[in-house]
């Protein structure tokens, strides 16, 4: 007699359907055509946003010496540019060359205190070359591009190293950059870069960030060769 | 008696299915609501303001707090070098108790408005070393704040420099007054020294 277990006990597998279907048919790719597929339909959605293209920088605009930027955290005034190798006996002469001395004046006019970073990313020398990481370090003096070397800020009045400002207060500052080797430009430009106040993606605290290239100004360097006095005084 | 068909078996299917979404879509619209009705950080975790006056001990979580001396200028010498201010230094005198180990005051600030100013940052300091609890020692601030703000401005003590939330801070009143402000133009005072014990010549 011929068995009819077969027959009662294993029903015929039936299609999936629906999202099973779907399902079914991603495990049956492989990881390289799901990784493609996934950045196809992404650039699909993304499209009529603009897709990935980069957003358009914001123009950068062109300030002349003692025109008031506004950067955000700080209003922002570049007087002139000097260049000497021991401008102040406060602080030295260069070993590795040559200080640059981006005078301005600085004010905070919102409610709270701004950094020492947030000051150092707020200007920049370009153009320059043979800029040193930052001026005076003892760990290094090796040269970097422009955009990466960061400056001292000295208060002008009395030689002291500001790191950070409070708001309300108003000060005479030199950004002090450091040149490798004592030949240097008669003239640079000077760029500014504004920043946002945002919170982090990674620890929620808010906080000024993304800074942006914003103005820039073009200086005839004052070259000078040694502080004005022996004793410390203002930044000259 | 009618036998369902399969189009009638697939409609309750799904609107089962949709139901379950909406069910969904609801329940997660409830939650947000629920959510935005709730204190956000800043209230929920607001500190514990213990108000106070110059002269007065003023209770922390950590210990007691005296301000004793309140003075100012235009330049300070704190021994190594002279520093001149576009507004004024604030010299900042204050006593602390510990109550229960040994513990310092962190957290200096002076407030004016909406606006903060505080010690440990830019060229604003605070020198107040740990002491065992029941011993008293005489700590010294110094921030600079423009003239403009110092009328009704007010000191804030905590026991940690960052996040006061759900901590004690000891609110103290400065009273300054214009003509004190302007009295400090152009003058120079001498940084005082932080020392253990109390302050012997307390005064404004």
């Amino acid at each position: 007699m011929p068995s009819t277990l077969g027959a009662m006990g294993a029903q015929p597998e039936q299609p999936p359907t629906g999202w099973r279907s779907v399902g079914s048919w991603l495990a049956g790719r492989s990881l390289r055509q799901l990784v493609v597929g996934a950045a196809a339909l992404a650039l699909l959605v993304s499209a009529p946003f603009g897709g990935w293209e980069t957003a358009a920088p914001l123009p950068v605009v062109t300030y002349p010496a003692g025109q008031s930027q506004d950067l955000g955290p700080l209003e922002l005034r570049l007087t002139r540019v000097t260049e000497n190798p021991n401008p102040s006996s406060a602080f030295g002469a260069s070993e590795v060359g040559t200080y640059v001395l981006v005078r301005a004046i600085v004010r905070v006019p919102g409610d709270r205190m701004v950094d020492v970073g947030v000051l150092q990313d707020s200007v920049r020398l370009h153009g320059v070359g043979g800029l040193v990481a930052e001026p005076r370090s003892l760990v290094s003096s090796r040269v970097v591009p422009d955009e990466q070397a960061k400056p001292t800020i000295f208060h002008t009045a009395d030689s002291t190293v500001l790191n950070g400002l409070g708001p309300g207060l108003s000060y005479e500052v030199a950004f002090v950059f450091e040149h490798v080797g004592t030949a240097f430009p008669d003239q640079v430009t000077v760029v500014s870069y504004s920043h946002i106040w945002r919170e982090s993606f990674i620890d929620r605290q808010f906080g000024w960030r993304d800074p942006t290239k914003h103005g820039e100004s073009t200086f005839v360097v004052q070259h000078g060769s040694g502080p004005p006095g022996a004793t410390p005084g203002p930044t000259p | 008696m009618s036998t369902p068909t399969p189009d009638d078996t697939r409609a309750p299917g799904s609107l089962r299915r949709l139901g379950q979404v909406v069910l969904v879509v609801a329940t997660l619209a409830l939650g947000k609501a629920a959510v935005t009705q709730l204190p956000g950080a800043a209230h929920a975790e607001r500190p514990f303001v213990v108000s106070g006056a110059f002269g007065d001990p003023v209770s922390l979580r950590t210990g007691t707090v005296r301000l004793v001396r309140v003075t100012g200028a235009t330049t300070i010498d704190t021994g190594l070098e002279l520093a001149d201010s576009p507004g004024r230094w604030l010299v900042l005198t204050y006593e602390f108790t510990p109550s229960s180990s040994t513990e310092s005051v962190s957290g200096v600030s002076v407030r004016s408005g909406d606006r903060r100013w505080e010690a440990g940052r830019s060229r604003n300091t605070n020198d107040c070393r740990p002491v065992p609890a029941g011993v008293t020692t005489t700590c010294v601030a110094v921030l600079e704040v423009p003239a403009e703000d110092l009328p009704g401005a007010v000191l804030e003590l905590t026991p940690v420099r960052e996040r006061t939330g759900l901590d004690s801070v000891a609110q103290i009143e400065l009273g300054l007054d214009e003509a004190t402000v302007q009295s400090w133009d152009k003058t120079e005072v001498r940084v005082p020294t932080a020392h253990l014990g109390a302050e012997l010549e307390a005064g404004r």
